[in-house]
């Protein structure tokens, strides 16, 4: 039976990869191709091509397999080629292919990257990737403000919610972003929303889905689904867009009648409503940065610049390359876990990119979107020139 | 006998000295990929190339030359390998030079020049001219990754029109090459005034990188200039053809580009683009002058000429947001078909002589209807008309095999090389060689075949650069 799985899902690369024509298109927007050598099995359909050939050649293991490896795991699985190829060519479903690859090499025991096998192991025994304890998650809420974390209902047992906060495990654990959850809490609050969080709450499984892992993601899966049913939900409100991407697309039993959304559409739809009004404007001028997983994978552009450009109204500004452009962080597609090698850093690079057009703020709306321009504003020596900041925070201070 | 192995060991051991150990690579996925082009069948294993390098100098091109000349292993030079006629796939096994690194861009002002290498993207050097106000004269399909190397040795503007703008030859002072031996020589000048006389710039610039390996590209800086957007329709291909022939035999100014589709092809792109179906096939053209009004007094000369020929609609487009979506129209129609059916475009480039150009789009259109393997598949035509250069372009069904895809390119090929030499034209894209050199000796003759051998076998006494452009394969 498995050996039949693996079987199908190298007809499936074949068939997919033989419809590229090689034009080349998609490696104009690859961020990874970009900021590296700039070797051909660096760009898009030098990936997916050297994944066919690994079929081909029966090379998915051994010194082959690792190579293979190396190329395939690099990709941050942005979309910014499937974007280009679906404009200009044939609609291959690259960054698919890519994911499929992926979980061949899993199988043969070769994927993922050596550092990312302990971020597998630690969804597994944690609930998170990082390796922290799961009693710790929540510990978050000892660090924000005692009314709001009175307000909020810690979801177990028997207990039901029909809206829930899931936190996802970087703002729950990551101490520099603690005021992002903490902002979503109190904007919640000052709406008097009724919500929920969960006590035990467990990764929604997209770092084991974009590593290949397939079986363990599955198994997250199907124990979150069981959760969310169990408490009766209707509604989960994401902080990160790889939560919400993962509950939308790749849950594949979550019931149709719970509605998936990204805080951003959550807030802009009760902004619309009337329900939230910002207090206070924005004075410094603020960009966007589009997380990929929110702009490219789910089509979500506008509810965040909606909310932007209420709170800042003209010092709003976009960098040249926003929305289907907008250049990738470099953290996602497990990127997030092991160090590749860039000969310019993608964060320094989207960081300059704000500094150009005169921004002293770059808003997003992605954990690891945060964390990676965090650290390209220190690595690129322009800490008190820029900040980042996730829109929750500013729409926060805005109240 | 030594493998291919202990031959890669060696490449990388002799080159270390040259470059960093980084840029050469040996990866069988990296080697693989860089012999890869548009083309839809697997190379064999004869192809596949022993290592890949990444200079950034000219003094490594040089090294790596003078490696290869010492160790007899041919060096394939490659850009985006977006290349259409097949010199960016090795045809023996070999070192592929990739000049992505060789992508220093420096403009000078006050010299009126810019300095470019050969790695840097045609869309990107046309995004920095135009913001200090230059225009860049290039502009192939593939131009968001297409390197200036391979523009510059195939000599072509694509989709700009020869009679307005000139040829990427017009704006190169001169080049920096390093030749096979590995010498480095500088050609041209810094001036405007390019050498009377023996202009070595010429034999590199659509040299079809037969005789060195361009480093450093210098292109004088044009002026940009305002525009001025036209379309006519016209409901018989015949009359579109005779409309263009008009407006050169009126001495009307040439547009600076101007592209057409068949009526087959129009209704499909209006389509994708939520426009109503055109009433006939379609030209789309702009106009340019150094004021608005002097563009658009241009592009209403051509309209005189083409109203002359009873067309549907002729018109200047004063909606940019219009515009954007008839040269839209024009611009997803591969992609279009291609996602639809999914199977791959593969085109021809037909070039006539302007007398026969109602014969020759009629031809153009009947491309495929005598070719055995391919006369059933659909084809639609479109191209650059005002070069009289015309584009049938033909759906070959991906799931055929190696065999039957490479038997239907060599046809397009052969259909071709025998359209062009019936009505005297010659492809003004895709260089002259590899799968064209046929047409190269049905054209020019045995003689001049010869002679271009006999300057390359000077040039390259061992054969050690791009072998197989000028000998041509399949």
């Amino acid at each position: 039976m498995e050996e039949q799985h693996i079987e199908e899902m190298k007809k499936k690369v074949i068939e997919a990869v033989s419809k590229c024509r090689i034009c080349m298109s998609c490696y104009a927007d690859c961020p990874l191709y970009e900021s590296t050598r700039g070797f051909v099995t660096q760009g898009p359909s030098g990936i997916t091509r050297a994944l066919y050939y690994g079929i081909r050649w029966d090379a998915l293991d051994g010194k082959d397999g690792q190579d293979l490896r190396d190329i395939l795991y690099a990709c941050t699985t942005c979309g910014s080629c499937e974007v280009r190829c679906k404009k200009s060519a044939c609609n291959i479903p690259l960054v698919e292919i890519i994911e499929t690859g992926r979980k061949l090499l899993v199988e043969k025991m070769v994927g993922p990257m050596p550092k990312q096998i302990k971020v597998l192991e630690s969804l597994d025994r944690n609930g998170n990737p990082y390796g922290e304890p799961a009693e710790e998650r929540t510990q978050w809420l000892g660090s924000i403000d005692p009314q709001d974390t009175a307000k909020i209902k810690l979801v177990q047992g028997d207990l039901k919610t029909e809206t829930l906060l899931f936190v996802g495990c970087t703002s729950s654990y990551e101490r520099d972003l603690v005021n992002v959850p903490g902002s979503i809490v109190k904007i919640f609050n000052h709406m008097g929303v009724d919500y929920g969080i969960l006590k035990d709450e467990k990764c929604c499984g997209d770092p084991a889905l974009r590593l290949g892992e397939a079986g363990l993601f599955e198994e997250m899966a199907e124990k979150n689904t069981k959760v969310f049913e169990q408490a009766e939900i209707k509604r989960i409100v994401t902080i990160s867009p790889h939560c919400m991407s993962s509950f939308s697309q790749d849950y594949p039993d979550l019931p149709n009648n719970i509605t998936i959304q990204h805080y951003t559409e959550f807030f802009a739809e009760q902004m619309s409503a009337g329900n939230l009004k910002p207090q206070k404007s924005l004075k410094k001028k603020v960009t966007y940065h589009d997380p990929c997983y929110l702009g490219k994978h789910n089509d979500i552009y506008e509810t965040p610049r909606q909310i932007l450009t209420w709170i800042a109204g003209d010092s709003f500004v976009e960098m040249e390359h926003n929305r289907e452009q907008a250049l990738c962080c470099g953290g996602g597609g497990g990127r997030m876990f092991v160090e590749i090698e860039e000969i310019e850093r993608l964060s320094e690079k989207r960081v300059q990119q704000a500094l150009d057009v005169g921004a002293e703020i770059i808003a997003t709306a992605c954990p690891w979107c945060y964390s990676q321009i965090a650290d390209g504003i220190k690595t690129s020596g322009n800490e008190g020139k820029i900040l980042v900041k996730d829109i929750a925070e500013l729409i926060a201070e805005s109240l | 006998m030594i493998d291919s192995e202990q031959i890669c060991t060696k490449i990388v051991e002799g080159l270390e000295e040259v470059l960093e150990k980084k840029y050469i690579s040996i990866n069988r996925f990296e080697r693989m990929a860089n012999a890869l082009i548009p083309f839809p069948y697997d190379i064999e294993e004869k192809q596949m190339p022993y290592a890949v390098v990444m200079p950034r100098t000219a003094d490594e091109v040089s090294g790596i030359m003078k490696f290869a000349n010492k160790e007899k292993i041919p060096i394939f030079v490659r850009g985006s390998g977006t290349q259409l006629a097949g010199s960016s796939r090795p045809h023996t096994h070999g070192i592929v030079l990739n000049v992505h690194r060789l992508n220093q861009f420096e403009v000078y002002e006050d010299y009126g020049y810019m300095e470019c290498g050969p790695g840097c993207v045609v869309a990107q050097l046309d995004d920095a001219l135009a913001e200090l106000g230059y225009y860049f004269p290039f502009h192939p399909g593939s131009r968001i990754i297409a390197n200036m190397g391979g523009v510059v040795s195939n000599n072509t503007s694509a989709h700009m029109i020869d009679t307005c703008v000139g040829k990427p030859g017009d704006y190169i002072l001169g080049v920096e090459a390093v030749l096979p031996n590995g010498d480095i020589i500088e050609t041209g000048t810094k001036g405007f005034r390019r050498p009377a006389g023996t202009d070595l710039t010429k034999f590199f610039v659509g040299g079809d990188g037969l005789l060195g390996v361009i480093t450093k590209i210098r292109m004088r800086l044009a002026p940009g200039f305002k525009r001025a957007r036209g379309i006519a329709v016209f409901e018989d291909l015949k009359a579109l053809a005779r409309g263009v022939q008009r407006m050169y035999r009126e001495k009307r100014p040439a547009p600076m580009l101007m592209e057409f589709m068949e009526k087959e092809a129009a209704k499909i792109g209006y389509e994708i683009k939520g426009l109503p179906e055109p009433k006939g096939s379609a030209i789309f053209f702009v106009s340019v002058g150094s004021t608005e009004e002097e563009a658009s007094s241009k592009l209403n000369q051509v309209l005189e000429s083409f109203q002359a020929e009873n067309p549907v609609e002729a018109y200047e487009v004063k909606d940019l947001d219009v515009w954007e979506k008839l040269w839209g129209a024009r611009e997803v129609i591969g992609s279009f078909l291609m996602q639809k059916s999914g199977h791959q475009w593969k085109a021809a480039e037909v070039v006539c002589n302007l007398k026969d150009l109602e014969e020759g789009i009629v031809a153009a259109k009947n491309f495929n209807a005598d070719m055995p393997s391919i006369s059933k598949l659909p084809l639609y035509l479109y191209g650059h008309i005002g070069a009289l250069s015309m584009h049938p372009g033909i759906l070959i069904p991906s799931d055929w095999n190696d065999e039957m895809q490479k038997n239907a390119l060599d046809e397009i090929f052969q259909k071709e090389a025998r359209l062009n030499v019936q009505y005297g034209g010659c492809g003004g894209e895709w260089g002259q060689f590899s799968k064209r050199k046929d047409f190269f000796v049905q054209r020019y003759g045995e003689a001049a075949y010869a002679f271009v051998n006999t300057i390359k076998k000077a040039a390259d006494p061992n054969n050690i650069l791009n072998p197989g452009i000028l000998e041509g394969y399949r």
